[in-house]
């Protein structure tokens, strides 16, 4: 297992490289839609998949990025802080926001956990459109600034596919050393069995609290990168349909694997942009995939390894 | 605060609020039916209201466009809520057979994600037969009022609210008084030793779908006739503010589900007073998670908490 | 002569031959048809969700410009229409794809202004002209963006001619409701401010949740402050259930009064019953009547953008043939500044009237009128009112 992904994952990161140039704008474009719900699942892979917390409201941390970016990196309140500052800051941001949630809801369970944080998700919503001081309310944020080193603007759509891709790397990265790290394991101890994992002295709390607080870190990065690359944000960008993609691309490609996530962006975000003429029955399929999913084959198209081993067991 | 001292708003909201809040009392019951006995969240409940209420509408419609409703306005009103009940409850039993009861002994989360998936699923199929357009409910009957000086009510508002209410003491008698009632009890209470006592634990389940989606149906023509325009998002919102009331009141619970229904009908009827309009979504998210962080039992308590 | 004069000799000959049809530079860059291939017109409108009527009349209306004006130049003319979905991120994307497409040399579109603020930055990067049958935002005009064009009205002129009318009436007490959508709100507002400017009073101002239903709180609030009016700033799904609602609750003396976007026979008049008989909303002057003829006859009954696309693709048809420069091989380049210039000229009488663009690409002059739901001998329809 491990000597084959050496051998493939060079060439695969290759090809990806490479791909931009071979396929024109349009594509590099869709590419850089499918790169930036990667990053998001990803993240909520670490809430959901790794630590096995459903999260409903994942799009309220992509709002807080984003927004966070948008209104310090715009004509709106006339500040411009260069984006690579901000990038930090609106992962910080974003964590803050999932600790604000996490630290009330965390002792909920399951389904109570899922509706609590969709209603967080919705509130968060309604309220970036109602504080117009704020955040100019339904007119959106707009002329938000692209990310600069010197006179080198990401402002092309090959560019920002470079960008996602180094986005997707790093979060990547960060996920899976987590994943095999010690707080992997108490994560995925307290999934399969809460109770006997707080026996064996994992402070439960504690961990949700970080899967929380690290899944919406990933939602910030995502958020920034979404809004400089449009240029312009709207609270109707951050409907609860983003938190039901997400969570539906992890769950087809596989909960708690990172190729996973990738194969399910490609099929979520991009399969509809090959197939335009089907747009309109993209969902339909979706909502009766996953439905099938659960009965058929709840480890999605590509399982992680740690979750094939636990199932072979 | 003003508005406290009018007691012309005061009536008018509480009307206001005793109407909607019957129709997610309705929908609130299907959400509590389901978990007292299974422990999960049907979260396609909302969409089984949708269904209802367009079936409600295919049934009226036919009856305008056959002329059957020029000479029997009130039997055609009977006969599409009869329609939207029978769409409904296959629609539940179908649900329960297919997407949920093969995932009866999986892990928690498996079960709702597959109703998140037959809750995406449903709004599709509708959305394209609708082809995503909005549809508006037939006048079959014009709106009267009812004077009473300083203050008025509509007869649909009476008409639901007396309607809402008849319909739940039904439910509530038929859970404590009949044998099929006590049975739905036992399982609620301990699946395995109902079982045991020979009770047919699958058909109990499937009837409890039954009766939950013809619930929702009624609720789904209430607003239908009430409100006039019907779309496939329609079950998405009032879905949710419903399930709210089924926590508020204490899921699981069914005179709390109802109560819960009422309370949230008044909250928001009167919060919007208090604040803009605008937040009035607010009101219903807020006091979810709320209730959630601080009472997660509801009002009236859960009747089973153990398994959460 | 040597080989080499001979040579230069016979380019300079060439030069002079061929010079008149081969292209001066176009600052923008310019787009080459080649023969026999046609010339695509892009169209960006919501062709499924919850306005999609809305939007596939815009399409209508466009597609039938596009059938009558038949070819240019010998190419054929293809509209390739794309679902914007009414917001930004679809609409980006879009914008990125035909902005790329060597054959598409324009766009109608798009059809809300949230998506066709992030969109026009996007086709103002690669110098791509759009026309917009549909958004009346203020600020897409005002930011100064040389490609955008819109053959409607902007928000501010419909806001004013409003209130002109409600202050004319005497309805001097209003209260302000909108959807708290870009569109709505920024309309309501605006009509507010010219509400008080003219001395007239808002008593409150609102906002609703799109795909709500029942507004009864809200207007039951605002009951005891006895408006004379009640302005939504909205589409109609959400403008009708108010009109309804507003006799339910007992505001029976209140007019109503909205905008454009509840200007639609189906889902305004007749989805309101008689609750919007004398409801007033405000639209474009009545298009040709021969064309609603027409187009009625081809896509059943019209509803609000249709005409305001049928002129825009035209618009943009036009100046493709103005600026299109035929090449002896059959194929066409067309110059991007050159094309946006010719629009800019644009001085046409169209199924809406006459258009011509200021400045910023608004049109001048474009005058919005009133309209009032009457039944008239079994009839119900708007009328327009002489104001």
């Amino acid at each position: 297992m491990m000597n084959t992904k050496k051998i493939y994952l060079p060439i695969v990161v290759l090809f990806l490289l490479l791909l931009p140039p071979m396929v024109g704008n349009y594509w590099t474009q869709v590419l850089g839609n499918i790169g930036i719900y990667v990053m998001l699942g990803i993240g909520l892979n670490v809430v959901v998949g790794f630590a096995g917390l459903l999260d409903l409201g994942y799009v309220a941390f992509y709002a807080i990025g984003a927004y966070g970016y948008a209104l310090l990196a715009s004509p709106h309140f006339g500040i411009h802080i260069p984006f690579w500052v901000m990038l930090p800051g609106c992962v910080a941001l974003a964590a803050g926001g999932g600790a604000l949630l996490g630290i009330p809801v965390l002792r909920m369970r399951g389904d109570y956990l899922a509706i609590v944080t969709l209603g967080f998700g919705e509130i968060i919503r309604i309220l970036l459109n109602n504080l117009d001081p704020l955040t100019n309310g339904p007119r959106g944020l707009l002329r938000i600034d692209a990310p600069a080193m010197g006179n080198f603007v990401v402002n092309s759509p090959f560019r920002w596919y470079y960008l996602i891709f180094a986005g997707i790397i790093f979060s990547a990265f960060v996920a899976d050393r987590l994943n095999n790290s010690r707080i992997g394991r108490a994560w995925i101890a307290m999934r399969e069995d809460q109770d006997a994992a707080a026996v064996m002295g994992i402070n439960i709390l504690k961990y949700k609290l970080l899967a929380f607080t690290i899944g919406a870190s990933f939602a910030g990065i995502g958020g920034a990168i979404f809004a400089a690359r449009q240029g312009s944000i709207f609270p109707e960008n951050f409907s609860l349909m983003v938190s039901i993609n997400v969570l539906c691309l992890i769950i087809i490609g596989g909960m708690g694997s990172i190729p996973g996530v990738i194969l399910g962006a490609v099929i979520l975000i991009g399969l509809p942009e090959i197939l335009r003429g089907v747009h309109q029955y993209r969902m339909l399929a979706f909502g009766g995939l996953l439905v099938a999913m659960m009965i058929f084959r709840p480890t999605g198209f590509i399982p992680s390894a740690r979750r094939k081993m636990e199932l072979r067991e | 605060m003003s508005y406290l001292l009018n007691p012309q708003v005061i009536i008018d909201q509480i009307i206001n609020g005793l109407t909607i809040g019957g129709i997610y009392a309705l929908i609130a019951l299907g959400y509590t039916l389901v978990y007292g006995i299974l422990f999960m969240i049907n979260f396609a409940h909302g969409e089984i209201f949708m269904f209802g209420s367009f079936g409600g509408f295919a049934a009226l419609t036919y009856f305008v466009n056959s002329g059957f409703s020029d000479t029997h306005p009130g039997l055609s009103i009977v006969a599409a809520f009869l329609a939207a009940m029978v769409v409904s409850a296959i629609l539940g039993a179908l649900l329960e057979r297919i997407a949920y009861r093969p995932l009866r002994n999986a892990p928690r989360l498996a079960p709702l994600i597959s109703a998140i998936g037959a809750s995406i699923f449903l709004q599709n199929v509708m959305m394209l037969i609708i082809k995503a357009r909005m549809q508006v409910y037939p006048d079959i009957i014009q709106e009267e009022f009812l004077e009473f000086g300083w203050f008025s009510i509509s007869y649909f508002q009476l008409f639901i609210i007396s309607g809402s209410v008849l319909l739940m003491v039904g439910l509530y008698l038929f859970i404590q008084k009949t044998k099929t009632g006590k049975a739905m009890r036992a399982v609620a209470e301990d699946r395995d030793a109902a079982s045991l006592m020979g009770i047919d634990v699958n058909r109990i389940i499937l009837i409890t779908f039954v009766i939950g989606s013809a619930l929702a149906a009624a609720a789904g023509v209430m607003v239908g006739i009430y409100y006039t325009q019907i779309d496939h998002m329609m079950g998405f919102i009032p879905g949710i503010k419903a399930f709210t009331a089924a926590v508020l009141g204490g899921i699981g619970n069914v005179p709390g589900a109802m109560l819960g229904g009422y309370f949230l009908g008044l909250a928001e009827a009167f919060g919007v007073l208090f604040m803009p309009a605008e937040y009035k979504d607010v009101i219903a998210f807020g006091l979810l998670v709320l209730v959630l962080i601080f009472r997660p039992s509801g009002i009236l308590g859960e009747v089973v908490s153990e398994r959460a | 002569m040597t080989k080499k004069t001979q040579i230069i000799v016979l380019l300079a000959f060439f030069c002079l031959v061929l010079g008149p049809f081969s292209v001066h530079a176009d600052e923008w860059g310019t787009i080459t048809i080649p023969a026999g291939k046609p010339i695509k017109i892009g169209m960006g409108t919501m062709l499924t969700g919850d306005y999609a009527s809305l939007g596939i009349d815009i399409k209508h209306g466009a597609e039938m410009a596009v059938l009558d004006h038949g070819s240019i130049l010998g190419h054929s003319l293809v509209l390739q229409a794309e679902d914007d979905g009414c917001s930004g991120p679809p609409s980006v994307a879009i914008a990125e794809k035909l902005c790329n497409d060597p054959s598409v040399v324009g766009l109608v579109g798009y059809m809300c202004s949230g998506g066709s603020k992030p969109a026009s930055d996007i086709h103002d990067k690669y110098k791509v002209v759009m026309v917009s049958p549909s958004s009346t935002a203020l600020e897409l005009t005002a930011r100064g963006i040389p490609i955008f064009f819109r053959t409607c009205w902007n928000d501010r002129i419909q806001a004013e001619r409003a209130a002109a009318f409600a202050i004319k009436r005497g309805w001097t007490s209003v209260v302000v409701l909108h959807d708290k959508s870009d569109y709505g709100q920024s309309l309501a507002e605006d009509f507010g401010k010219n509400i008080e400017k003219r001395g007239g009073k808002v008593l409150a101002s609102e906002g609703l949740t799109r795909g709500d239903k029942d507004f009864s709180p809200v207007l039951t609030k605002i009951k005891p402050l006895r408006p004379k009016l009640i302005y939504f700033g909205g589409m109609a799904a959400e403008g009708v259930l108010v009109a309804r609602q507003m006799k339910r609750v007992g505001l029976r003396k209140t007019h109503f009064m909205s905008d454009d976007g509840c200007y639609t026979e189906k889902d305004f008049i007749q989805a309101g019953g008689k609750a919007s008989n004398g409801c007033y909303v405000t639209y474009a002057k009545e298009p040709d009547p021969v064309w609603v003829k027409r187009f009625e006859a081809k896509y059943g009954p019209r509803q609000t953008f249709s005409p305001q696309a049928y002129d825009a693709a035209t618009i943009l048809m036009r100046a493709v043939e103005k600026a299109a420069k035929k090449q002896p091989d059959g194929s066409l380049i067309i110059g991007k500044k050159a094309l946006r210039d010719a629009i800019a000229a644009t001085a046409y009488d169209g199924i809406t009237g006459r258009i011509a663009f200021d400045a910023h690409g608004d049109r001048t002059g474009s005058v919005v009128k009133i309209y009032k739901v009457v039944d008239e001998n079994g009839k119900r329809f708007f009328k327009q009112l002489e104001f």
